[in-house]
């Protein structure tokens, strides 16, 4: 599968409420490493939903890898699209590191063995193989999101969609995880609210205002934009003010 | 409150990962299960007036704890905290039936609270060996060797909901009342208008929760189905004879009159 993430004239509308997303079109190519900025309710959240298909859109269409994302194709999408969420206690369930893990190579119906190997490899990825046996719900800020990650690494995808990775995290583990992400080879699409993050690991920006994409270019050309950017909720990162 | 729900959490998940050590945990899975349903089956059909039969069904539950070195106190309190539901059931037995049968120190027994009393035990015995299974096999390995024996998916991805929900509904209770002690302002009996204020939001929340949880569940792959591995399940020898063994065992204190 070619790794590239597709949103095609994409709206979309909560059940009773406003329009979240209005005729997004948006390309990722494969290995592209992307920021999703916006201020809060911009519709970045559900753009991620739509991609990883938790969400159906109101009308377009996303395709992941020449592959339409819908109901019949939802099998071979989320093995190839993992999803973090902005909330690591959502992200983890079970009662163990180990089991969290384990959880998606299970229901790819993999071996026993097979899953072992997954999850000690996600974790090593995330420097959390420490973890292992811990008590999912009792770990740090930090080492929940490093986990949360690794939950979805031991499913091998080649894209990987995060919301609001650096969330509640205190600046050291802020650190490691932008550390972390910089090494991926995935193709990665961010959404957050994290200038200096999205400075630091993306090479293109995307600006979502009010459902709609405002800017999309190379970082450079975006955080430049300061009345852009204010406009959006947004303030450019440190390094260019 | 707020420590009687981290000592709840913990013993949920230890009772609910496969803790037991040596011969009790390298039992093939659908060994134990099968032990345990037959259990269950002779225990709940002996008859209630038959009390010290019901009372004799104790004593295995003991030994499987002994062997399995589960903490049998820590399974006593689990199964206890039941005991106001199990007992609930019994009472409607001491209004009903209200022929004396016995007299003990010169108090009238009626047939009505030797039902009563079988049904509390029957209720509590019951809980300890699921319980007992659960800890001394894990949950992934029971639904596994559950699959095997042919019990329907449905009732597997159930059993597996419902401790997944278990975890959601504690880790949120304990976050309500984190955030009522905190404005409490010392305050340590809340009134009755506050609790049904504090369950209401309990169960919006694991609403909500469960949710979002779905959906974290679905991104990994989920499909409604039991997330098992496909494991070999290799029956042995010793499997037979602990199946024996145990159904002996069964069959004395259910038919044998000691």
């Amino acid at each position: 599968m070619h790794h590239y993430l597709e949103f095609r004239a994409i709206h979309y509308s909560y059940r009773g409420g406003a329009e979240a997303l209005r005729g997004v079109d948006l390309r990722i190519s494969h290995g592209e490493h992307v920021a999703l900025i916006g201020g809060n309710g911009a519709g970045k959240s559900t753009l991620l939903l739509l991609a990883d298909g938790l969400l159906m859109p109101s009308a377009g269409e996303v395709i992941v890898g020449g592959i339409k994302v819908e109901q019949s194709t939802l099998h071979v999408i989320r093995q190839n699209v993992g999803l973090v969420f902005q909330d690591p206690d959502n992200q983890l369930f079970m009662s163990t590191v180990e089991e969290d893990v384990a959880f998606g190579p299970r229901n790819m119906g993999l071996s026993e063995e097979e899953i072992s190997r997954r999850v000690i490899e996600a974790l090593r990825k995330v420097d959390a193989e420490g973890l292992l046996h811990r008590d999912s719900f009792r770990l740090s800020g930090g080492e929940k999101r490093r986990v949360a990650i690794a939950t979805t690494l031991s499913m091998t995808p080649s894209i990987i969609l995060m919301d609001e990775p650096s969330a509640n995290l205190d600046p050291k583990s802020r650190r490691r995880l932008i550390e972390l992400l910089r090494a991926f080879d995935h193709t990665l699409l961010v959404a957050t609210h994290d200038m200096d993050l999205a400075e630091e690991l993306c090479q293109r920006v995307v600006v979502l205002n009010k459902g709609q994409i405002v800017a999309d270019g190379k970082k450079e050309e975006i955080f430049r934009r300061k009345e852009l950017l204010e406009s959006c909720s947004l303030e450019q990162p440190y390094a260019y003010r | 409150m707020s420590q009687n729900l981290e000592r709840a959490l913990l013993g949920l998940d230890r009772a609910f990962r496969p803790q037991a050590k040596g011969m009790a945990r390298e039992i093939d899975p659908r060994a134990k299960l099968l032990v345990a349903l037959t259990f269950l089956i002779a225990m709940l059909s002996t008859p209630l007036m038959d009390l010290g039969r019901v009372a004799a069904w104790g004593i295995p539950i003991m030994v499987a704890a002994y062997i399995s070195r589960a903490d049998y106190f820590s399974l006593v309190g689990y199964s206890l905290l039941l005991l106001p539901f199990v007992a609930l059931i019994g009472l409607f037995n001491i209004l009903y039936e209200r022929e004396v049968v016995a007299s003990l120190f010169g108090i009238a027994v009626t047939k009505g609270w030797i039902m009563a009393l079988a049904i509390t035990l029957r209720g509590i015995f019951s809980v300890q060996t699921i319980l007992l299974m659960v800890f001394a096999t894990g949950i992934y390995p029971l639904c596994g060797a559950m699959l095997k024996l042919r019990i329907p998916t449905l009732f597997v991805a159930q059993t597996l909901m419902i401790y997944r929900f278990l975890r959601v509904l504690l880790i949120e209770l304990q976050e309500i009342i984190f955030a009522t002690q905190a404005r409490s302002a010392g305050i340590k009996r809340y009134p009755l208008r506050l609790w049904a204020r504090i369950i209401s939001e309990l169960l919006i929340r694991t609403i909500r929760r469960a949710r979002t949880l779905d959906m974290a569940m679905r991104a990994r792959g989920w499909q409604g189905d039991v997330p098992l591995a496909r494991q070999q399940y290799v029956w042995r020898w010793r499997d037979t004879l602990f199946l024996f063994a145990w159904l002996g065992v069964v069959a004395v204190v259910r038919f044998i009159r000691l």
